[in-house]
């Protein structure tokens, strides 16, 4: 691409802006940005990427539009003469404390977003997740339900090398696990996550963080789901060959319907143990 | 070509190589001081 | 000075052996530059051939062509290979060539350390590429080898963790000398403010070397005395803490990261003055920036471990110094800017390159703040977007940079022009393939895709294609770089002594090639003064 002597700077400079500009548009309407999510932290973090991808993509339109002036109009081709100045302790203040001042006004609302998260009190129930290789293992500290969670069986059978299975003709590929994680929408849900062999960690998106999994630890967060609907995540801390094959899915459902899946699995779980207390008496009575 | 204002001279260049080598070995006592701090740290 | 003096000198140092012997017993330092340089290009093709194998499996959906173990491998090694084999040796093989040219003196401090240094790594990785054949396979638990995941790792294991000491004391070596060289070795009236920025840069970076390396090596030994020795450092069961190999570790790996991008900068600050005509604007201010960047390098290593569970306060304090970097380095980027402005621009090779770093490395740079603010961070963590950001800081950024300080030096190095029309078909090329290949992955990251996986869901597929088609050309069309580089020094139009119209510095009063001695009387302090700017 050349550029005469004659052709006006200012257009291709428009031309640029336009391009640049696009992926702006592009994000917010193809899917390509961060998920809002369905928590109040989720919608705090997400504004508070838009604010600072904001900033970096105007200050990389003033920087790259003065690279680009510069490349159309101070060229030796286009008869350019070179100043020799190299230095202005002015400019050179100016450029340091601006930026300063844009990082300390991003500073203080990722501030009140991190003391947001870490105020794990008033919870209303406590979930313990701890991470194996390579499965999820849940525990409802307080209603006495646990159960392990591991990735789909149509999954877990297309995904192997050379399958010949065709992913897409797979539902939820690789993000169905046989057991979900239940749990209500509107309460205050205290996450305790640990490991029990390698380092992992627990990742749901629209839940808006991930905390890692990690073996001798047990690391606290929490999220308030507002949105009834099911939500997938992923092991988002390598932890060996099946890294990639440890999938998370969250139901978030109505007070009434959650109240009735615990029920219905205290009373699964009632039924296994008697199953398993029988033959045992029997036994015990001989 | 080397329009020196003199060839350095044999003392000189001696002298050189004795700086050089104090500063060469200062510099691997901090790295190995280093190194060893990193476990004595941890025990 | 005398005719006979003259003579003498070219007489007394001219002859050196050929041959193998010539190469493993040099001790000179354009040889032992040439030597770190075609190294470090053949780790790059290692290294490349690594990742086109990564690109290849997720070209789509399914795991086509290789188990996760091996992709695993794949991305350890990758990461291995192109940081300790292609990256690191190629800045140190540019000191070895420019510094002692650049600062005056007739070679390094401690040619025979230097020697030592170059041949310790042909060594180290024949120990760690040897371990992709052996049983278990190569490491594959991330070039971060995290506890306990790394000690799972089979029989490489031990291969592993000795490689890692051999890099790591070739790299202290090398810094050493380096230290010693600029300290005690440079012309009289070459003051330290006079220095070329590759030089202040590289001082800057042996200093960080000599502090990170050390503490690397202490953490993987302390590994290697978990696994073997009964020791359990990391070890939760036996009292340990996993997380404090992530603390020791990235203490090295951040100041590392600054390691790998420092003479980038001093590369990019020596071709845009010499392409643009004008000088470097605020000198002072650079070297100054740049300190501050080595000196903030170490107290922001947390922002690799935010999701670990740290106290607030912690995570707070790392928040704030990182973003804080973001200072000095938007300086240096503004300077090389204000360089530009009012200038008298050509655009060879080496000026496209550099020129596309400023944009690029920028662009990098805006990734790394995002990922410097801990609560969206929860969410950036171990994504495609930390993939994305330090490919474009370490790919456009570092190895463009050395493309750039290639071209722009070759032709002092080997006396002839290289093809200036292939060099920019290279450059285009590459430009254009490496965006493909790594803009994608932002958006891949952002829409939930994790990292270190082998196979993905569906709704990746689209801009993964995109990325490996980005992949496979940026990856063959290095090969035009090799045929650019090897045409040239087999011949082209001969080189004069200054090369470039703008270019200044002591290298550019040399003859184009320098004899293999050079400096052994010190340049004149009258062209030192005239030349600096």
């Amino acid at each position: 691409m050349t550029f005469s002597k004659h052709s006006n700077p200012w257009l291709k400079i428009a031309l640029m802006g336009a391009i640049l500009g696009l992926p702006g548009v592009a994000m917010a309407e193809w899917g390509l940005n961060l998920p809002r999510g369905v928590t109040p932290f989720s919608n705090t973090v997400y504004d508070l990427h838009m604010l600072v991808l904001g900033v970096c993509v105007v200050i990389g339109l003033v920087v790259f539009g003065l690279m680009l002036y510069s490349i159309i109009v101070f060229r030796k081709s286009a008869g350019a003469k070179a100043a020799q100045w190299h230095e202005s302790t002015k400019v050179e203040i100016l450029w340091t404390l601006v930026p300063f001042l844009i990082l300390i006004g991003m500073a203080v609302p990722a501030t009140h977003a991190l003391i947001m998260m870490e105020n794990v009190s008033n919870a209303d129930m406590t979930i313990k997740v701890t991470g194996y290789q390579w499965k999820w293992h849940y525990q409802y500290v307080n209603e006495g339900i646990n159960f392990y969670s591991t990735i789909d069986n149509d999954s877990n059978m297309a995904r192997q090398l050379k399958s010949g299975v065709d992913p897409k003709t797979v539902p939820n590929y690789l993000l169905e696990v046989d057991n979900h994680l239940v749990v209500p929408v509107g309460k205050k849900i205290r996450f305790l996550t640990t490991a029990g062999d390698v380092i992992h960690a627990w990742w749901v998106p629209a839940l808006g963080w991930k905390r890692d999994a990690i073996p001798g630890y047990i690391n606290e967060s929490w999220a308030e789901i507002q949105t009834p609907g099911t939500y997938r995540g992923q092991c988002a801390e390598l932890c060996g060959k099946d890294h990639g094959f440890m999938p998370i899915v969250v139901d978030a459902l109505s007070a009434e319907d959650y109240a009735a899946w615990v029920t219905k699995m205290k009373a699964d779980t009632q039924h296994a143990d008697a199953g398993a207390a029988a033959p045992a008496a029997a036994v015990a009575q001989q | 070509m080397n329009m020196g204002s003199g060839h350095t001279d044999d003392a000189t260049r001696a002298a050189q190589q004795r700086a050089a080598t104090r500063t060469a070995v200062v510099l691997a006592v901090i790295a190995l001081a280093i190194y060893g701090w990193v476990f004595v740290s941890k025990l | 000075m005398s005719e006979a003096a003259t003579h003498h000198e070219h007489d007394h140092h001219d002859h050196h052996p050929s041959g193998i012997t010539r190469w493993l017993t040099t001790t000179n330092h354009k040889d032992i530059g040439s030597m770190y340089l075609i190294f470090s290009l053949i780790m790059f093709f290692i290294g490349g051939a690594m990742a086109m194998v990564i690109r290849a499996e997720l070209f789509q959906p399914g795991l086509q062509f290789v188990d996760p173990q091996f992709f695993n491998s794949m991305t350890t090694m990758h990461a291995l290979v192109m940081i300790f084999g292609a990256v690191m040796p190629a800045w140190t093989g540019f000191a070895n060539w420019m510094v002692p040219l650049m600062i005056g003196a007739p070679d390094m401090a401690l040619p025979r350390l230097n020697n030592w240094s170059f041949w310790i790594l042909p060594f180290a990785f024949t120990l760690l590429l040897s371990t992709v054949f052996m049983p278990g396979g190569g490491p594959a638990g991330g070039w971060t080898m995290y506890p306990p995941l790394v000690l799972q790792t089979g029989a490489a294991f031990p291969f592993l963790i000795f490689a890692v000491h051999f890099m790591g004391a070739s790299s202290i070596a090398g810094a050493i000398n380096i230290i010693a060289t600029v300290f005690n070795m440079r012309a009289p009236g070459m003051t330290l403010l006079k220095l070329p920025l590759f030089v202040w840069t590289w001082i800057i970076t042996a200093f960080l070397l000599i502090a990170s390396i050390p503490v690397l090596a202490g953490a993987v030994t302390m590994l290697l005395t978990d696994k073997f020795f009964g020791t359990a450092f990391f070890s939760a069961a036996g009292g340990g803490d996993p997380v404090m190999f992530q603390h020791i570790f990235w203490f090295f790996g951040h100041p590392e990261v600054y390691i790998l991008i420092l003479p980038a900068f001093g590369i990019v600050s020596a071709i845009i003055p010499t392409f643009a005509r004008k000088p470097l604007f605020g000198y002072a201010s650079m070297v100054y920036a740049s300190a501050a960047i080595a000196f903030l390098s170490f107290i922001v290593w947390a922002h690799h471990m935010f999701t670990v569970g740290m106290p607030l306060a912690g995570e707070l304090f790392f928040m704030y110094t990182t973003v804080l970097i973001a200072v000095p380095t938007g300086v240096k980027v503004f300077n090389w800017v204000a360089t530009m402005w009012q200038s008298s621009m050509t655009f060879e090779t080496p000026m496209l390159f550099a020129i596309a770093f400023v944009v690029l490395f920028t662009i990098g740079g805006f990734s790394g703040l995002m990922l410097g603010v801990t609560p969206v961070d929860f969410q950036y963590h171990d994504t495609y977007f930390v993939v994305a950001h330090f490919h474009y800081v370490l790919v456009t950024g570092a190895v463009f940079a050395l493309m750039a300080g290639t071209y722009f030096w070759l032709p002092k190095w080997t006396g002839h022009m290289y093809d200036e029309g292939l060099g920019k078909l290279h450059f285009w090329i590459s430009t254009i393939s490496v965006n493909v290949l790594f803009f994608p992955q932002h958006f891949l990251g952002l829409a939930g895709m994790p990292r270190r996986i082998p196979d993905y869901s569906v709704q990746f597929a689209d801009f993964n294609m995109v990325s490996s088609i980005g992949g496979f050309v940026f990856g063959l069309s290095q090969l035009l770089f090799v045929v650019v580089v090897v045409k040239c020094v087999k011949g082209g139009v001969k080189a004069t002594d200054q090369v470039w119209e703008g270019a200044h510095g002591l290298e550019w009063t040399l003859p184009s090639p320098p004899p293999y001695h050079s400096f052994n009387t010190p340049p004149d302090p009258a062209t030192i003064e005239g030349g600096m700017r």
